[in-house]
């Protein structure tokens, strides 16, 4: 009888100890809103062109995280918008080209969106995760559906989060043309992006 | 001076000018073009304890090759083979 209590018990911790571990929102209960600093936050985007590689930066990030269940990470949902007026590439002339309508069409289009949908959490280490975030992510007015590498960290003491991504956005499928001649030669068809996106609890 | 004397000069200082220029763009960063700002990376350590490239714009001044240098240089050395050109004609006539 004591065996069979005590494999019992096991087992359910066992079974519980996994449970636990599904969230990097440890001690947290019930739904959690961040809304991102945009002081803090950074995006670096990179072009690899055969003619040019350069790096630029984008500045004044807004926007916020929302889980339903701090228990459920995957269910996150949000919005992260960035202004193409804040772009940089360290060359005036070429931010000056970036916004134009041939381009990022800024004048129409001023935000570059993501909306997350969801995410898929494959591993969680304590208050870090790490997994894929699904959403639709729009540039030149342009959506489409994207998935990007996403890594979660949660200061649980001062309930705030920090978020990295990679992805990679391809210019045709934002139906970016570029002036004739610039698009795979200048600039990169395919544009790489790095974001660190720190976001404080509301 | 003689004319053909100060045109070799001219000639010869332009293409020292081009050179110059070329070895400027060079030491500068050999960009294609012409840069304002340039992005410096420096790491930080956050507080989430992780350690983060931080990436911040400085203003200096980095020559284009196609936008700057390339011209310059292009010009330079064109008033280079038009000095030897004069000069050749003066001498002949000299002769």
């Amino acid at each position: 009888m004591r065996r069979l209590l005590t494999a019992l018990v096991l087992a359910t911790s066992a079974l519980a100890l996994p449970a636990m571990a599904d969230t990097p929102f440890v001690g947290k209960t019930g739904a959690l809103t961040f809304g991102i600093d945009s002081a803090k936050s950074q995006l670096s985007f990179l072009s690899d062109a055969p003619m040019e590689k350069f790096k630029g930066t984008a500045e004044g990030i807004t926007g916020e995280f929302k889980i339903a269940d701090a228990a459920v990470p995957g269910g996150v949902t949000g919005k992260v918008i960035v202004p193409v007026a804040k772009m940089k590439t360290g060359n005036d002339l070429r931010d000056a080209h970036l916004k134009d309508k041939e381009w990022l069409n800024g004048g129409v289009n001023p935000n570059i969106t993501f909306e997350i949908e969801k995410a898929e959490i494959t591993k969680v280490d304590g208050t870090r995760a790490s997994g894929k975030a699904h959403g639709k992510f729009t540039v030149n007015g342009k959506s489409v559906s994207k998935d990007m590498t996403i890594d979660i960290a949660y200061a649980a003491d001062r309930n705030a989060i920090k978020v990295t991504a990679k992805f990679r956005v391809s210019l045709a499928d934002h139906d970016i043309k570029g002036v004739a001649g610039a698009a795979g030669s200048k600039v990169g068809n395919v544009i790489e992006i790095e974001a660190t996106l720190y976001g404080t609890g509301k | 001076m003689k004319r053909s004397t100060l045109l070799i000069l001219t000639s010869l200082l332009a293409i020292a000018g081009s050179l110059a220029t070329l070895l400027w763009w060079a030491a500068s960063g050999a960009a294609w073009f012409t840069l304002q700002k340039v992005l410096t990376t420096q790491t930080v350590v956050d507080e989430f304890g992780d350690k983060v490239d931080k990436e911040i714009w400085i203003d200096k001044f980095v020559p284009g090759l196609l936008d700057l240098a390339g011209p310059i240089a292009g010009a330079l050395l064109v008033v280079a083979a038009i000095g030897f050109w004069f000069s050749r004609k003066d001498l002949k006539y000299t002769k």
